[in-house]
């Protein structure tokens, strides 16, 4: 069983008053001069940032929970560690998206569509999200080239302990070491900008509905695998 | 490509030109169809929330 079960109700309801708030307010409400081309599509920053924070959320509980599988060698921690790490890609690829959207329509808006660097422009955090990405990709293709169930189980446990491992340093830590135009970076110019507290009231609404959402999807993922693998 | 040419892009960009998507005109275009979005799939995960309710109570009680 997940640890949350009995806040089941109040995630849910909060995923939907939460995200209702921040995707009406986030569009409606007036914005503070952000500088350079940014203007309007730092409303973004409410929906672009909180998909990494479910990212890394997904991705912390399917760590837990392969030390469990560890530990414990159950079916059900596998089961939740497994739809965690699909969710978390999921997130990710979402992030991805709506970073790359962005990207095109401020760091890289006089180049042409037609020129791929207009879409993707190597910037380190963006680059190394993707082999992070590629990486937890291989947990599946890994998942499915075991076939007996207890090795499957163990050999995926610990690959996702890697995969894991390996997440923070390329997303986090190296991207601050590279640069690059994500805040944080050396060579970002609006790094100095911090967030205004018109800005927070919204995010931070956001970011929770974010969250709610993704406990929800994982919470339907694990009971359809339950129902399924009965 | 040189990250620094892109800082160029970023600081020469003309704000009022800015982007397809979120320009302040085409702004309750853009929240009237993300809130179809957003309600289609808030409709979605409540209808299969129940429906796995369901498939849930029926398979308790087969095995009972």
């Amino acid at each position: 069983m997940l640890p949350f079960a009995a806040f089941r109700r109040i995630y849910k309801i909060s995923a939907g008053v939460l995200l209702s708030y921040a995707l009406i307010a986030g569009l409606l409400m007036t914005l503070p001069d952000m500088g350079g081309n940014m203007a309007q599509t730092s409303r973004n920053v409410f929906y672009h940032v909180p998909q990494w924070f479910c990212l890394y959320l997904m991705m912390g509980i399917s760590f837990f929970y392969s030390i469990r599988v560890l530990r414990f060698n159950r079916k059900e921690d596998d089961l939740i560690a497994f739809a965690s790490a699909r969710l978390g890609l999921f997130f990710g690829l979402l992030g991805l998206s709506t970073g790359i959207l962005w990207s095109r329509v401020t760091w890289r808006e006089t180049i042409a569509s037609n020129d791929i660097s207009a879409w993707w422009g190597w910037d380190p955090k963006q680059t190394l999200l993707v082999i992070a990405l590629m990486i937890y990709l291989a947990y599946f293709i890994l998942r499915g080239t075991v076939e007996e169930v207890s090795l499957k189980h163990k050999i995926s446990a610990v690959y996702n302990i890697f995969a894991c491992a390996c997440l923070i340093p390329l997303t986090y830590i190296m991207p601050r070491i590279l640069g690059g135009l994500h805040p944080g970076g050396e060579s970002n110019p609006l790094d100095n900008i911090s967030m205004s507290n018109d800005f927070r009231l919204i995010f931070y609404p956001s970011v929770l509905g974010f969250i709610c959402l993704a406990l929800w999807l994982l919470e339907l993922n694990i009971r359809f695998s339950r129902i399924s693998n009965k | 490509m040189n990250l620094n040419s892109f800082t160029g892009l970023l600081l020469q960009a003309d704000a009022a030109s800015t982007g397809l998507l979120f320009r302040s005109d085409k702004i309750y275009t853009v929240l009237g169809v993300m809130l179809i979005v957003w309600g289609a799939v808030l409709f979605s995960l409540i209808r299969i929330d129940l429906k796995l309710k369901k498939l849930e109570e029926k398979k308790a009680s087969d095995s009972k």
